[in-house]
């Protein structure tokens, strides 16, 4: 039977993440400082691997919870509602996922644990300059052991003790763990719009260790590249709910004219356009979290390009309309909806933006 | 119909050009590339000083108060040459709001005592109009100026209040009455921003950028001989101030300049052997993007001729211009693709980053910065009320 509603143990992991936010990192105060957003990074990540959710993905054999997309979904939902910038995603997801879908036994038993618990977090490294989206052939290069080649916009690579790094050896895609500490790794970081950080990094001969036996590992790579827009996605749901709810309760009580500003009909169609673009972006959310986990190659492909594209609008179009229904407060600093609407904008241009997954939607069409 | 400019307006242009190519610091220039819309107090002081050698620092003002005397067409050209130029516009609450208004409505004292200092030193200006519960209902204003003997005292607050933090002289409208209709009882004064009782306390937008202030008054004192024409009439002057300026208001040359801008990026970028302006949807968007640039730069003319439709002019002018220069900008981002989430304001353009593609530079902040577009000067959704009002009245 269809059924949309998430289980009583995500619901748990929801409302201990709500409650995290509300007591520790509330949102009216966060932005009352120049850089509100990055003074939280700190404690927040150490308080989300107490939640457990570094180890979300981790199967439970080797300390995790063993958990799923839709798990990913409800986690990263409240992660966007809240605002809450950290490596979640890049360690505890697509690292973990890379892990866990190609490392030998002896790897899995070494590096997941750790990761699980937080003692050990990594960073994932997979586009290339000039890139938009995930190229058909990496320059990054893995031979005799070693990787050479450029990576750019990694995000939270600073602090990361490892890094997962996608590389061309021969005809096949290799995934690789490389310290961050190894000879002839360079990286710059720098800040993104959003509140986290990223780096462009310089591989020179780098020691580097395979993941698995050295199969190809394109698949994979494709699935994470899969798995990160999706994530984004329920992400972006938790950012435009919250604009949507606050643009609507400013309208309810800011008046001009001697009247609530959502007394005027025009107004209340845009936000009626507001809810719909909410609406159907989960709906297109909950299709591709459900693709992730239970559909082929290509209709996973059809569906994540369909919530991706969908999302990249819809969220670009409801982060333009609460702040011009809020007017000059929704520009300022201390209010949050600007900084939702700064994360749905990073959040469009991850992972494939709008026109690049589109396009990969009609190719995907064409080859019916 | 003749839509030639003639050669008296193409030797105007080619003086102007010359002139800024001489003469516009470089690194001026560079910010206004970047899309900064404000400049430093220092930097506007520098770009008066530099258009006073030739008697341009006023271009819009008449002859007799110190300015060039150029026709609304000249104006227009200057306008465009120093978009062209990536050169800024004049410092606007002193030139497009003052100068006009005390033209019109003030005394030949307040001219000789508000205008010369513009026009010789280059003073700075701030508008005091809207406040927290009086935004697009600009008539509910609250801020009290209480008469007392040759005084005013005014106490109260404004909002959104564009380079309060060097404004030199304030003008603005403050309630002198609260009996009759809404619009009766404002009084336009203009006061020094040193006055005891000013209090500049900034609003930091979401991009990080100081512009806009909240300017507090606890007991400030204004002579009576600052006010500009009479006492509780001040909303028509306000009405006034408000339309006065259609020049520039759509920034059509401005636009343009950045659209070729974002062109330009996108036949090198992401690389020169794989342009963006290959992909079909960039090309199609810049095209359509151009073409609705066209059809404004036209209405505008149409406009300055006097020929659109009386009282929807500036409210067409605006809406379409900030939606237009929105819209290159998120093209713009666009192009730049996952890099414009880099933000450049707090990277050393020296040393920083190694390996991205760094002409992404500004994409993110300007696509940011300028949602304020379709808010400020009367937000988009006002400017579509005064037109339908207009409109039906008509029908």
């Amino acid at each position: 039977m269809i059924d949309f509603t998430h289980s009583e143990e995500q619901q748990m992991i929801a409302e201990s993440l709500d409650r995290l936010a509300y007591e520790k990192y509330p949102l009216v105060d966060r932005f009352r400082s120049a850089d509100g957003q990055r003074s939280i990074a700190p404690s927040l990540w150490q308080d989300l691997t107490e939640l457990g959710l570094a180890a979300l993905l981790v199967p439970e054999e080797f300390g995790g919870l063993g958990g799923n997309m839709e798990d990913v979904m409800v986690v990263m939902e409240r992660v966007g509602a809240h605002l809450l910038a950290s490596p979640l995603l890049h360690s505890g997801v697509l690292a973990t996922v890379a892990i866990a879908s190609t490392a030998n036994g002896k790897q899995k038993s070494t590096w997941l644990p750790a990761v699980a618990e937080g003692q050990s977090r990594a960073a994932i490294a997979i586009t290339e300059p000039n890139d938009y989206a995930l190229p058909n052939v990496f320059k990054t290069r893995f031979a005799d052991g070693k990787i050479t080649g450029k990576k750019s916009l990694v995000h939270f690579a600073e602090g990361a003790d490892f890094l997962i790094v996608a590389a061309q050896f021969g005809s096949e895609q290799v995934l690789c763990r490389v310290e961050t500490d190894a000879q002839g790794l360079q990286s710059h970081v720098y800040p993104t719009h959003d509140g986290g950080h990223a780096a462009d990094l310089v591989l020179d001969d780098v020691p580097a260790e395979v993941l698995g036996d050295g199969a190809d590992a394109g698949d994979v790579v494709r699935l994470l590249w899969d798995i990160g827009a999706v994530a984004v996605c329920a992400e972006a749901l938790g950012c435009m709910d919250s604009i949507y709810v606050q643009t609507r309760d400013y309208l309810t009580v800011r008046e001009q004219f001697g009247a609530p500003l959502i007394s005027n009909q025009t107004l209340q169609h845009r936000l009626v356009d507001m809810h719909m673009d909410c609406e159907l972006s989960r709906a297109m959310t909950c299709e591709a979290v459900w693709a992730i986990d239970n559909s082929d190659a290509t209709e996973r492909h059809r569906s994540v390009c369909s919530a991706k594209v969908l999302i990249g609008q819809g969220g670009n179009r409801v982060g333009k309309e609460g702040i011009q229904l809020h007017g000059g407060i929704g520009m300022t600093r201390d209010l949050p909806i600007g900084h939702y609407f700064k994360r749905l904008t990073a959040i469009n241009l991850q992972f494939g933006d709008c026109d690049n997954r589109l396009v990969g939607f009609q190719r995907s069409v064409e080859n019916l | 119909m003749d839509l030639s400019v003639g050669p008296e307006l193409d030797d105007f242009r080619a003086e102007v050009r010359q002139f800024l190519r001489d003469n516009l610091p470089d690194d001026i220039r560079r910010k206004c590339e970047q899309e900064r819309m404000y400049l430093s107090a220092q930097d506007q002081r520098r770009w008066h000083n530099i258009l006073a050698t030739r008697g341009w620092q006023c271009p819009h003002w008449p002859a007799e108060v110190g300015g060039t005397g150029w026709s609304e067409f000249q104006r227009y050209i200057f306008e465009e040459e120093l978009a062209y130029a990536d050169a800024p516009r004049t410092h606007a609450s002193a030139h497009f709001m003052l100068g006009p208004t005390l033209l019109e409505y003030g005394t030949e004292e307040q001219k000789r005592q508000f205008l010369k200092p513009v026009v010789d030193q280059g003073t700075f200006w701030c508008q005091g109009f809207s406040e927290p519960n009086a935004g697009s209902d600009l008539a509910a204003l609250k801020c009290a100026a209480v008469r007392e003997g040759d005084e005013y005292v005014i106490n109260g607050s404004k909002l959104w209040t564009s380079e309060a933090q060097y404004a030199e002289w304030m003008f603005g409208i403050f309630r002198t009455d609260n009996s009759g209709k809404r619009q009766y009882g404002i009084t336009f004064l203009i006061l020094d921003m040193k006055s005891p009782g000013v209090t500049v306390e900034p609003v930091i937008l979401f991009n990080g950028e100081h512009e806009v202030n909240a300017v507090f008054f606890d007991n400030v004192r204004v002579p009576v001989s600052q006010r500009v024409g009479d006492e509780h009439q001040g909303w028509g002057i306000a009405k006034f101030l408000l339309g006065a300026e259609r020049l520039g208001i759509a920034e059509v040359a401005r636009t343009r300049c950045t659209l070729e801008r974002t062109t330009d990026l996108a036949r090198s970028f992401p690389s020169p052997e794989n342009p963006a302006i290959r992909r079909p949807e960039i090309a199609a968007r810049i095209a359509q993007i151009d073409i609705e640039l066209r059809s404004l730069a036209r209405m505008e003319q149409r406009v300055l001729s006097g020929h659109a439709q009386r009282g929807t002019e500036e409210s067409m002018l605006k809406i379409k211009g900030s939606e237009l220069l929105q819209l290159v900008l998120e093209l713009h981002q666009q192009i730049v693709g996952p890099y414009a989430q880099i933000d450049e304001g707090e990277v050393d353009p020296e040393t920083g980053p190694g390996v991205g593609p760094w002409a992404c530079g500004h994409a993110g902040r300007a696509f940011f910065d300028y949602r304020k577009l379709s808010i400020y000067g009367g937000s988009n959704e006002t400017m579509r009320n005064i037109m339908a009002k207009v409109l039906s009245m008509e029908a």
